[in-house]
């Protein structure tokens, strides 16, 4: 740094000129919004901003919801995604990549950024609302039991789901390949092409997100060109509820989970504390999926190379809680959440349709407007040596609490911990959106179950500023945790 | 690490450092908290503080304010050494919550000064090379900047825009939505 700087005078007639590296790092520490607007400000802070990598970030995930479209919206505004940003308490409408935003379906946000969308012909993209990148993941009729049923110009007119596989006669880790296998079948459907992302996909999880590839090629014609690497998605999917997963430059979904042996609900990204992490390109390989029972278990990620499939070890046990039948209840969902590095939170989401409370006639299934209740949230307690660890209830209240004084966004995004920022990010909140069970129906026509739940309080309520979007129910609201590096 | 024995610890927050400001005033610090500083520390590893260490940058004014901040956090310091600035959950239950309660306030109340105070400080920092400080007066800064417009940036930080009309159009161009 040059002398000549260090002496500006004090009169505040310096900051233009503050050096290159401090502004650098005053624009890490920003979140998105602000970021984009810095360079507006002077030449200086422009060329602060031109030079900072983008994914140099030291600032916490700054929560957005993505809402409802407005079906009246015409023209710009139709191509647009709006987003309400928690801190700022204001929406953002930011323009989008075809297909349009209001035919996607979110089944998953990392966070990263990227969101795992699902157009109306079930294909999946991840895609990058703040800078418009866009990545296509393998077609939806390479997932396994799907077919599709094609017109001669290669248009899906359906897709055929037909479930045969072998399944493990037990879920013990020795299972030898002259054991007895048993073939299930399911009774075959066929879905429109629009249905089967309802049908078919749970929740994606961004095991590592995609990167542009660094070899200095001529500039591309168009954002099409841009060759992306590095990516891993994980989708749960059904029927069944399996793992499958496609890497960057995969053509097709692998099963991952084979043979099939649990019905996953939940699965999070281990944040690997250790040598490298701050290597985007190498950190990130195991992933810790949980079953409909609580059990747990880690598949190594970085291991395996598609086809292969990955090895998995078994972290926890089932865990119940006090809602009846709780394993298969649509009433309650399960997420997990990993608080840090190797801490395992699992949170059980109490819900309870809406109609029960007012004492009406009975919808029909697809028809229940649910409303969270509570949660009930239990820390894995791994043993010592020789020991058998277990789910603990904890305490969300308080001082106390598990999540010490952060919050908990959990839905079809990515289940993360984040610190309150003094605003609208409370502590010791759950904020949750709803996840389902999904159908066309239910997403077009029943309200969402969004809400922030205080912990200490038991209140639930719209997150502020979201009420009046909320009357739009499509497509389902998600928590997207935005960042502008790709 | 903080292995070193209790001895040597005691000795080195014994020593006294003499600080010169650029207008000459002379300042006594301990070692421990001269060392907040990465640059100062270093001169004294290379062994050249004898008859005290002259800072041709940074004014008495801003370095008793430095010194204030490297005082309270030499404590805190002694406690994380060679840990990184982000703590760990488990780490974070260890330290006394009172006490990181009280250096929060303290922090937020040293950070109560004028911009152009705000601004020397940070050159302080740069030029000392003491990590916490600089944190904090960067975040200060980004904190002020947040949810304004670029207008209102400037005129806060009192900015003459020198960006072409062409230029600021095209930036503002390129995320038309953040400046809605």
């Amino acid at each position: 740094m040059s002398m000549s700087k260090l002496a500006a005078p004090g009169d505040g007639g310096g900051w233009a000129d503050l050096p290159r590296d401090l502004l650098e790092s005053v624009l890490a520490s920003l979140p998105v919004p602000d970021r984009l607007r810095f360079p507006a400000v002077c030449t200086a802070w422009h060329s602060a901003a031109a030079s900072t990598s983008p994914t140099a970030a030291a600032a916490p995930p700054s929560p957005w919801l993505m809402l409802p479209s407005n079906p009246t919206a015409r023209g710009r505004r139709a191509a647009a995604a709006k987003f309400l940003s928690l801190a700022e308490g204001r929406a953002y409408s930011i323009p989008q990549p075809p297909p349009v935003a209001s035919d996607r379906l979110v089944v998953g946000s990392s966070p990263d950024g990227w969101l795992v969308t699902a157009d109306a012909h079930s294909e999946l993209h991840l895609l990058n609302p703040v800078t418009g990148a866009q990545v296509a993941l393998p077609p939806a009729a390479t997932l396994p039991f799907v077919s599709a049923a094609r017109l001669p110009d290669g248009h899906v007119v359906s897709y055929d789901l037909r479930c045969r596989f072998a399944a493990a006669a037990a879920d013990g880790g020795g299972c030898g390949g002259g054991e007895e296998e048993e073939v299930l079948v399911l009774p075959p459907e066929m879905l429109a092409p629009d249905m089967l992302r309802f049908e078919v996909y749970e929740k994606a999880i961004v095991v590592s997100p995609p990167q542009r590839r660094k070899t200095p090629t001529l500039p591309s014609p168009a954002a099409g060109e841009t060759t992306w690497e590095g990516y891993a998605v994980l989708l749960i999917c059904h029927p069944l509820s399996r793992l499958v997963v496609a890497r960057a430059g995969d053509a097709a979904w692998a099963l991952l989970d084979a043979p099939a042996r649990r019905c996953w609900v939940d699965a999070v990204v281990h944040a690997d504390a250790g040598p490298g992490a701050a290597d985007v390109g190498r950190r990130r390989q195991v992933v810790y999926a949980m079953d409909a029972a609580g059990c747990v278990e880690a598949w190594d990620m970085g291991a395996a190379t598609a086809p292969a499939p990955a090895r998995s070890r078994k972290v926890a046990p089932p865990c119940r809680c006090s809602s009846r039948s709780c394993a298969m209840s649509a009433a309650c969902r399960k997420y997990l959440v990993e608080l840090a590095p190797g801490r395992l939170l699992q949170v059980h989401r109490l819900r309870e349709a809406a109609h029960a409370r007012y004492g009406c006639w009975e919808p029909r299934p697809e028809r229940v407007e649910y409303t969270t209740t509570g949660v009930e949230l239990f820390e894995w307690g791994a043993a010592g040596a020789g020991g058998v660890g277990r789910w603990v209830e904890v305490d969300g209240k308080g001082a106390s609490s598990v999540l010490g004084g952060r919050a908990l966004f959990l839905g079809k995004s990515a289940s993360l911990c984040v610190p309150a920022d003094g605003g609208e990010v409370r502590g010791n909140c759950v904020y949750f959106t709803d996840d389902g069970p999904w159908s066309h129906e239910r997403c077009h026509e029943v309200a969402p179950d969004v809400g922030v739940l205080d912990l200490a309080g038991g209140s639930y309520r719209p997150p502020r500023g979201a009420a009046r979007d909320l009357l739009w129910k499509w497509p389902p609201p998600v928590w997207v945790f935005p960042s502008c590096a790709t | 690490m903080a292995s070193a024995g209790s001895g040597d610890e005691k000795a080195a927050a014994a020593a006294m450092i003499t600080l010169i400001s650029s207008d000459n005033e002379k300042f006594e610090v301990t070692e421990a908290t001269a060392t907040l500083s990465q640059t100062i520390r270093h001169m004294i590893e290379d062994g050249c503080t004898d008859g005290g260490v002259p800072l041709p940058n940074v004014t008495s004014k801003i370095l008793a304010r430095v010194i204030e901040y490297c005082k309270k956090h030499a404590t805190a310091a002694a406690g994380e050494e060679g840990s990184s600035s982000s703590f760990s959950d488990a780490a974070f239950l260890e330290v006394d919550r009172a006490f990181l309660e009280e250096l929060e306030e303290f922090d937020d109340a040293f950070l109560e000064v004028d911009r152009a105070t705000l601004f020397d400080l940070i050159l302080a920092a740069n030029y000392l090379d003491i990590k916490g400080l600089l944190n904090l007066t960067c975040q200060k800064v980004a904190d002020s900047v947040k949810g304004k417009t670029p207008e209102q940036i400037r005129e806060m930080y009192n900015i003459v825009n020198d960006l072409t009309p062409e230029e600021e159009a095209e930036i503002r161009r390129e995320t038309q939505w953040a400046f809605e």
